[in-house]
């Protein structure tokens, strides 16, 4: 096989990517079939049988109010993935239309819409995040939404770098002379192309949110108690870290593991969908150039 | 038994963090040796300290301190005893209370502490209308040392009144001149005074040379430097690592946590109590049936033990604990959790199929986890409530002003105050009474408690008024809250500095 033959074909898929993937279409599977399958109801307490170990009963134990563990993690996820959802459709919603806008109409429009984005993202995520949600109200949509708005700016930014990229390019300037309609032009030529290195940092973003959504959960601005929530739950966890110390692994090592899987399908895509260098020439560390 | 790691890195991580400020304050007491520090931490996080500024609870410790108090509360046993004032003395049919104090005392700030002064800086509390003395008709300074006080009606919860808060005298000039400042830079007469305080963080004292012995004791330690820190794990690495010499209102784990390290703990039943506040003005629970059905509903003895880590398992259904003068055992069997009677009481009421119900809590860890188990507990009856957790600020204006709910899990400190804990419950401008609905027999109940000539008459009365609470349910006790304090080997009076109200006296600590 020469060298160039093997360059158009595709490298097959890494095994991490299918382990991830699967890892987190399991997990999205059982939440969305929590009440089928979760073996008991996430808010029943048993005060006669808590902080348990795992027992055939209980695969991974009873929290501090006796609730199944596993129950809870099965519906914790609900939110948890409803919750990433929401995130990153407020994030793309409002960033994207910005970014191009920007990009697009980069003189005036562009600058004021950029020196904004400037300031959102001068703050820290989680502090501007905790600020919104505390001005908003605790609650799951509204601290997701919260994310979604801190992170729009970060999209904005990276749509506006892909769009100034494209738009100088020859297709576009042919498509432009040709009288093409600019919205139509925008739509069906630029963005196709400037989105690709959004669509790989919102894996990275769906990572962050991920555990920003836990943290905020942590910090009791998530979903309301007794709600399910891993965030919710690691708190939990962590005020009998001194009693039960393992209590806090379930919870964790979940939270954890779904921001791995997450960010090993996004590395996957990067290396798929980024740089402009012959595909001979690349290596898995390349960089996004569009 | 399970398993337990003290040396987690998550432990380990957060200890450091929390530490480092009092490895700060270490490294600054080694500079002088001659000085003696004594350092302690705490759980809760004080905002002021002015005893007529808004009470969280907290910073009492620090005011009990700072502030001689007009008469003295023994802060174990709540016994009244000399203060500024040397005696007291009611006339007039329980209406008119004399004190006589000690002459030549001064404040913090050179101010003399006289009959003037004293009157002076009781009324300024008053105008702050955080505290009240019922029926109040006039305050009077008779030459330098006799204090009167008229009221329109007998008033013999006066002295307990004047040996809390209220009588923790202020120096009326440094107020008028820090205004609202005051509360961080507080003057009394006590035997320390407040050196600085980080928001949040920490708070230093030190001893006050010129203190004239008035009801507290000279002060055992050059300073005291508390720091605040609320993790477990935190609390733990501090005392057996040696930072800290004493801590209170510590986690419930502690006792647990700690055994076997050498360092003292102590846990008590304080007059710290966890409840549910009603609103009668609207809504279902204007039915006392319901209110009721709740209360038999509620396992307190679980609800108890699922909270406090298993330090405690008993229930409240009045405001003083077990053990305390003014607890009577024949009332303890009122409310036995009994879900067929709630049941009963539900459908009597009109609501068969049970009921749906707005609930807030206040965010604090344990009045949202009360409320989780409470929810729970309830739904057995088919009573549906869950808990909205909200800052202080938010719940008690949603609760008290807007009347969003029909409930609230929050707490309450009974001690060592009784008037000022039955008027709350009991009486109809209360504050803590939503919507200032009348509590039928309440506000005779307490004139009765205030026209008691003896401890004997007072405890009856007190008896009385808890019938009312156990009758009408203004409030629905749930446990009295335990209190944790520990200390290590090197200090002193550790055992006498565990108040019944959970604080800890600092005037009784010293170190070998």
């Amino acid at each position: 096989m020469n060298g160039q033959s093997a360059g158009r074909r595709r490298r097959a898929a890494p095994w991490g990517l299918w382990i991830a993937v699967t890892v987190l279409v399991l997990l999205l599977a059982s939440a969305l079939l929590a009440p089928w399958i979760a073996p008991y109801d996430p808010l029943a307490q048993n005060l006669q049988n808590k902080v348990q170990g795992p027992t055939s009963e209980h695969l991974l134990g009873t929290d501090r109010f006796g609730r199944d563990v596993l129950s809870r993690l099965i519906w914790g996820g609900r939110n948890a993935f409803g919750g990433v959802a929401i995130c990153i459709a407020v994030a793309v919603t409002l960033g994207v239309p910005w970014g191009t806008v920007a990009g697009f109409w980069p003189r005036y429009l562009g600058t004021v819409l950029m020196r904004v984005s400037d300031i959102m993202i001068a703050f820290p995520l989680l502090v501007l995040a905790v600020a919104i949600t505390g001005a908003l109200g605790s609650g799951l949509v509204t601290s997701m939404v919260a994310v979604g708005l801190v992170l729009a700016p970060n999209i904005a930014q990276l749509t506006r770098a892909g769009v100034l990229a494209v738009r100088e390019n020859d297709f576009v300037e042919s498509a432009r002379l040709s009288g093409v309609w600019e919205p139509i032009l925008l739509v069906r030529h630029v963005l196709p192309i400037a989105l690709r290195p959004v669509v790989i940092q919102l894996t990275i973003f769906t990572g962050l949110t991920f555990v920003v959504q836990g943290a905020l959960a942590f910090l009791g601005l998530g979903p309301q108690r007794p709600t399910p929530s891993w965030g919710g739950d690691l708190n939990d966890a962590y005020s009998q870290i001194l009693a039960a110390p393992l209590q806090i692994l379930p919870p964790g090592l979940l939270l954890g593991g779904v921001v791995l899987c997450v960010y090993r399908i996004g590395d996957t895509l990067r290396d798929r969908m980024s740089s402009n260098l012959a595909r001979t020439e690349r290596t898995e560390n390349d960089v996004v150039v569009v | 038994m399970k398993p337990r790691h003290r040396h987690l890195r998550t432990s380990a991580f957060a200890a450091l963090v929390a530490l480092a400020p009092l490895a700060t304050a270490c490294g600054t007491d080694s500079t002088d040796e001659s000085q003696t520090t004594l350092r302690t931490i705490q759980g809760l996080t004080p905002s002021q300290f002015d005893p007529c500024g808004s009470p969280n609870g907290s910073e009492t410790a620090y005011m009990a301190a700072i502030y001689a108090p007009l008469i003295r509360t023994a802060p174990d046993t709540g016994e009244l005893s000399p203060g500024i004032a040397t005696d007291w003395e009611f006339s007039n049919e329980l209406q008119t209370l004399t004190l006589t104090l000690q002459t030549g005392l001064r404040f913090q700030d050179g101010t003399t502490l006289d009959a003037e002064a004293a009157k002076r800086s009781i009324e300024q509390c008053l105008d702050m209308e955080t505290q009240r003395i019922p029926g109040l008709e006039s305050i009077s300074a008779e030459g330098e040392d006799t204090l009167v006080f008229d009221t329109s009606t007998p008033n013999s919860g006066l002295p307990a009144l004047l040996g809390s808060r209220l009588g923790m005298l202020a120096s009326p000039t440094a107020r008028e001149e820090r205004g609202e400042e005051f509360g961080a830079e507080p003057v009394g007469a006590g035997p320390f005074q407040l050196d600085e305080f980080v928001p949040g963080s920490s708070i230093s004292l030190t001893s006050w040379d010129e203190y004239q012995e008035a009801g507290l004791p000279e002060a055992k330690v050059d300073r005291i430097e508390s720091e605040i820190i609320s993790d477990p794990s935190a609390q733990e690495a501090a005392l057996t690592g040696g930072q800290a010499d004493f801590g209170w209102r510590l986690d419930y784990s502690m006792p647990s946590s700690l055994e076997g390290t050498g360092i003292h703990v102590e846990h008590n039943l304080g007059v710290s109590m966890s409840d549910l506040n009603i609103d009668r003005s609207q809504g279902p629970l204007q039915d006392k049936k319901i209110r009721q059905a709740l209360s038999y509903a509620i396992d307190r003895e679980a609800l108890a033990q699922a909270n406090t880590s298993g330090l405690s398992d008993v229930g409240a259904v009045q405001p003083y604990p077990p053990g305390h003068r003014l607890h009577f055992d024949e009332l303890d069997d009122t409310y036995e959790h009994d879900p067929d009677k709630a049941r009963e009481l539900l459908d009597e009421a009109g609501h068969p199929d049970g009921l749906t119900l707005r609930g807030v809590s206040l965010d604090a860890p344990s009045f949202v986890n009360n409320g989780v188990v409470i929810s729970e507990q309830l739904a057995e009856v088919g009573i549906e409530v869950d808990f909205e957790a909200k800052d202080v600020a938010e719940a008690s204006k949603d609760f008290y002003v807007n009347h969003e709910y029909d409930l609230i899990s929050t707490g309450m400190n009974s001690g060592p105050d009784w008037l000022s804990i039955y008027r709350r419950i009991l009486t109809t401008e209360s504050s803590g009474n939503s919507g200032n609905v009348p509590v039928p027999g309440g506000e005779e109940a307490l004139e009765r408690a205030s026209s008691a000539s003896s401890d004997a008459e007072l405890e009856e009365a007190l008896k009385e008024a808890d019938e009312v609470i156990q009758e009408e349910l203004p409030i629905i006790p749930l446990y009295y809250s335990p209190t944790v304090s520990a200390w290590g080997d090197n200090v002193t009076g550790g055992e006498e500095s565990v108040a019944l109200n959970g604080e800890a006296d600092l005037t009784a600590l010293g170190l070998r």
